[in-house]
């Protein structure tokens, strides 16, 4: 027993570590510009480049990653902050989907792991923009308010590290708005990294051995890997290459959905949003990515 | 109470000074690929700022639960052996190419030896390489007088490590035992059809990806000490490779 508990902490702890060490940079980036929102600019500041149209305000969202990119570590805390500026859910919601995917750094990686294979690149983009766009147009009705969780109020300003009673510099203020908001996403990003660590210690890589070249399987196989992996979008590329039995649209089904959904995610989601919110966050991405990849797979695209 | 506050700073003060040590002294490469080390130091850099900040002037709305979390964090993560002082060479380290029986081999890693399989027509066949990895064996390689040499590539960090090996064919599998490393030198085959992966598992690798295209015919099969860093970060398209 004691052999059994050794020989699976020494496969649990050096992989939640490494989840952690890996994630905690974007985290702590992530954390630092939604501090900065915070303190320098002003919810009216922040609107006036929300574009009116919506339908403008959703292409900001799925573009702005080539402009501000960010890991999905990372962008949740910006997000939050936005959304407590008053930034709409529409524009909101489908930049923290779209970002750690669409944005110059993930391309590349992706380019490069496929091998130059444009088609991978651009199937990729699709399969994330397109559910991150039916997000936002699901929540174009929507305000940041209600959308939002318990943690921080209405008003744009973080309850958690409300200033003292002494003024304090900008400089403090940001410091301590990127702990409380490094310490409250961290947490959820523990809490993820522990189950995916669970996951790999004690499920053997053979139970997933069983699919073949069944599109419908492969697909759903490679998915539920990508989600309960919590593998980071720059690498996720890479590993999906390794699995060179299966069909092509199962190995974009894994770059597509890690991203938007992992055991991470999910943790974060729950602690930043309502629930509803969070179950479309996840339903979603899920339903669309997976459909779209066995239609793909069935029109031998992939 | 402010002690709360005080213990998420000092909190994040200890993770800033662990992240720190861990780049400077640390096993680094055990958990993650050191092209990240400026990405981890940097950010140890910042939480210890933060945790600075956050002790000398606390906040009154910290949460037992994330203390709590953080704290269970830190005691897994100070499970692991840290063993200082494992420096990490330089990668293609050496000549990029060895001489054996008066031929030249060149030298290249299990991961850029399988992208070289995955290209390899016939005028590569004859293509000379030298490569080091770990045996596995298998039922499914033994009845085809086989076994996999394979070694971990981690792209980022330790979640995302792959097993990346090739088949080497070879008649006398009794000399070759599970996790021996060898240095092979050989040249690279295509197989006429794509062979059936057998499963396989390597410590430290959730996958593993054996190339299923090609076999390397060996001219010579040297049994070797374990790298300090047995692990691979990169992985070239030309020479000289990192190996």
């Amino acid at each position: 027993m004691v052999d059994v508990f050794n020989q699976s902490m020494q496969i649990f702890a050096p992989v939640i570590t490494a989840i952690f060490l890996e994630s905690a940079p974007f985290l702590c980036l992530g954390a630092l510009v939604s501090a900065l929102l915070e303190v320098y600019f002003p919810q009216d500041r922040i609107q006036k480049y929300v574009p009116k149209n919506p339908l403008h305000g959703l292409l900001l969202g799925l573009s702005a990653g080539f402009v501000v990119p960010t890991c999905e570590c990372g962008v949740v805390p910006i997000v939050r902050r936005l959304m407590r500026k008053g930034v709409p859910p529409h524009v909101a919601i489908p930049y923290m989907l779209a970002a750690p995917v669409i944005n110059p750094i993930v391309l590349a990686s992706t380019y490069v792991a496929f091998r130059g294979n444009i088609w991978m690149v651009l199937g990729r983009v699709f399969l994330v923009a397109l559910p991150a766009a039916c997000m936002g147009l699901a929540l174009i009705r929507s305000d940041s308010p209600s959308l939002l969780g318990r943690n921080g109020d209405v008003n744009g300003r973080d309850s958690e590290s409300d200033p003292e009673d002494q003024p304090r510099s900008r400089f403090t203020m940001v410091l301590l708005y990127t702990a409380s908001e490094f310490l409250e996403m961290g947490k959820y990003l523990i809490l993820g990294a522990f189950a995916t660590g669970l996951f790999k210690t004690f499920v053997p890589p053979e139970a997933f051995s069983f699919v073949g070249s069944n599109v419908f399987l492969a697909v759903g196989m490679m998915m539920s890997l990508a989600i309960l992996l919590s593998i980071c979008s720059e690498a996720d590329a890479f590993v999906a290459v390794s699995f060179t039995s299966l069909p092509k649209v199962a190995q974009l089904s894994f770059v597509s959905i890690g991203p938007m959904v992992d055991l991470k995610l999910i943790a974060m989601y729950a602690g930043t949003f309502r629930r509803r919110l969070v179950l479309g966050l996840v339903i979603i991405p899920i339903l669309m990515t997976y459909f779209i990849s066995v239609m793909l797979g069935g029109l031998n695209l992939g | 109470m402010k002690i709360g506050g005080i213990c998420e700073g000092l909190i994040l003060l200890a993770l800033g000074l662990y992240m720190g040590v861990f780049v400077t002294v640390g096993d680094y490469w055990r958990y993650m690929n050191p092209k990240f080390k400026w990405l981890t130091g940097t950010a140890g850099a910042l939480l210890i700022l933060m945790g600075l900040m956050a002790t000398l002037k606390p906040t009154r709305q910290a949460r037992l639960s994330r203390i709590l979390i953080f704290l269970a964090f830190m005691s897994f993560a100070a499970l692991p052996a840290f063993e200082p002082g494992t420096r990490i060479g330089g990668f293609g380290e050496g000549a990029p190419r060895l001489t054996l029986d008066g031929e030249e081999y060149t030298k290249i890693n299990l991961g850029e030896l399988t992208l070289v399989c995955d290209e390899v027509d016939s005028s590569k066949e004859n293509d000379r390489y030298v490569f080091r990895g770990m045996v596995k064996r298998s039922p499914e390689l033994d009845g085809s007088d086989q076994f996999a040499v394979l070694r971990v590539a981690v792209f980022c960090c330790l979640a995302d490590a792959v097993a990346m090996g090739v088949r080497v064919e070879y008649e006398r599998l009794g000399e070759l035992y599970d996790g021996q490393w060898v240095q092979v030198y050989g040249t690279v085959r295509r197989l006429s059809s794509e062979m059936s992966s057998p499963n396989l598992r390597v410590r430290g690798a959730f996958f593993t990806m054996l190339n299923d295209s090609c076999v390397i015919e060996p001219t010579r099969i040297v049994s070797i000490d374990p790298p300090p860093i047995p692990y691979m970060f990169e992985f070239r398209e030309a020479e000289p490779y990192a190996y």
